[in-house]
């Protein structure tokens, strides 16, 4: 499911147009990344969690070269889905 | 990886947020937010893929069946294949959200960097472990500092019959000994007089004494050596176990030094009995510096201090200001720098920021400052 289907989808839900859905879904894309950006998580029943964690540096090492790097620490955005959305897979 | 903090956002503040940033009501906020990750969750299970602009894409991936072995028994079971849902964010996104790391690109190593950095691995937890032990809560502090008066006495019965066999030369060297105790008295009380940290120290060591000099007045025949050395040994696995501070450690090795010569001056011990009495002492001293939190704060220096506080985790700081500049000799690293200035190497990115300099450019002769760090 491509970004214009999922756009029609959510317009034919919340009866917007799609160009519409579109600019709300980018005010709440911003508000998660605010709220990300202040190093929160965001928890939703029957979704699942949506947190940044920080990966600490390490060493890697190519193994075809050996040469060994050191990779430095990031932030990266998760996402871990609830147990009920598990369930659902099953 | 690491969590950053406990705050969780839940569905109603979602909404809240998004409807202030909207401007819509907050009746149609929280339809369009719910149905905004409805959809998602429905359609990864239905379609297997949702592309969501701005955000990333969420999609379905089957695993495989894999061996793994059970904890507890140690019984090979297999982990069934199942399909998880994986969520890969827009880079723009990744971007966005890695930004006060952005400024650090991947290091070449060479092995000499490698070893360095194994070596400060250790340390650090090393250093870990010596917190772990000063943190002990005031009371436990207390039951730990009498240990060293209550083990002579619970040892006095299984050690008898070794006593009883040297009765005859435990006696002959009593009153020697009673010197030394005055001997040790007086050096006790210069001791003393050196400050806070060897006044809360010694107090142990003087009871350790007298709990000893008592049996051999009775004649019971305790000898001196084989109490300590049975006393030497628990302290010292407590000894190896806990890093001191360097202060104290140079406090009683100097203190000890002096005991050590008033005895073997007077030379009614062999060296092994001094040294077996030395190193009494100092396990005493070890054991109770490692029970008594407050005697290591004493003892460690102001930037140690600093540790405990800067110690969890990266993106919590904030710079104020600079402590002071330094300049780069050879060999020297940003991770060093960090655990010379707030005993953790992993607040490293901080002096890179503070500086704005390429990392893999810097060479000896160069300055940098060594910002202030104040938990956000």
């Amino acid at each position: 499911m491509n970004n214009k289907q999922f756009l029609t989808q959510l317009s034919g839900k919340c009866s917007i147009d799609d160009s519409q859905a579109s600019e709300h879904v980018q005010t709440l894309v911003k508000v998660l990344q605010q709220i990300w950006h202040d190093g929160d998580a965001v928890s939703l029943s029957g979704f699942g969690v949506l947190e940044v964690r920080k990966k600490n540096e390490r060493i890697s090492v190519n193994p075809t070269t050996g040469i060994r790097m050191l990779v430095p620490p990031k932030l990266v955005l998760t996402f871990k889905p609830s147990s009920i959305l598990k369930e659902k897979l099953k | 990886m690491t969590r950053l903090m406990d705050n969780k956002i839940n569905f109603q503040q979602l909404v809240e947020q998004f409807a202030k940033a909207s401007g819509m009501s907050r009746n149609w906020s929280e339809q369009f937010v719910k149905s905004f990750f409805d959809i998602i969750s429905e359609k990864v299970i239905e379609e297997g893929l949702v592309k969501v602009k701005g955000l990333g894409t969420f999609k379905l991936v089957a695993t495989e069946n894999r061996e793994s072995v059970n904890v507890n028994t140690g019984e090979r079971i297999v982990i069934e294949g199942h399909q998880k849902i994986n969520f890969i964010p827009e880079s723009e996104l990744k971007e966005f959200i890695n930004q006060p790391f952005s400024a650090f690109e991947t290091i070449q190593l060479n092995d000499e960097q490698v070893e360095e950095l194994a070596r400060m691995d250790d340390e650090s937890s090393n250093s870990a472990k010596e917190e772990a032990a000063t943190s002990v809560s005031s009371d436990s502090a207390e039951q730990t500092e009498v240990k060293p008066v209550t083990k002579p006495v619970v040892l006095v019965g299984p050690l008898l019959p070794a006593g009883g066999a040297r009765n005859g030369e435990a006696h002959h060297i009593h009153p020697a000994f009673r010197f030394i105790g005055k001997v040790l008295v007086w050096v006790l009380s210069v001791a003393l007089a050196l400050g806070v940290v060897a006044y809360a120290v010694w107090p142990a060591l003087f009871v350790v004494l007298f709990k000893d000099v008592e049996p051999n007045r009775d004649g019971s025949g305790m000898s001196y050596t084989s109490q300590f050395e049975f006393e030497v040994q628990p302290a010292d696995t407590i000894n190896a176990d806990t890093v001191i501070a360097d202060t104290v450690i140079a406090d009683t090795v100097v203190a000890d030094t002096v005991v050590a010569d008033t005895i073997t001056e007077i030379g009614s011990f062999d060296i092994s009995e001094t040294e077996s009495l030395a190193s009494a002492e100092q396990a005493a001293v070890a054991d109770r510096t490692a029970s008594s939190g407050t005697l290591v704060l004493l003892a460690s220096d102001e930037m140690r201090d600093l540790s405990e506080i800067t110690a969890a985790d990266t993106v919590n700081y904030l710079i104020v200001g600079e402590l002071e500049k330094y300049v780069i000799g050879n060999g020297d690293t940003f991770t060093k720098l960090a655990l010379k200035y707030y005993g953790s190497k992993k607040l490293w990115p901080y002096i890179a920021k503070c500086n704005n300099v390429d990392v893999n450019k810097l060479k000896a002769g160069d300055v940098v400052s060594i910002p202030i760090l104040v938990n956000r």
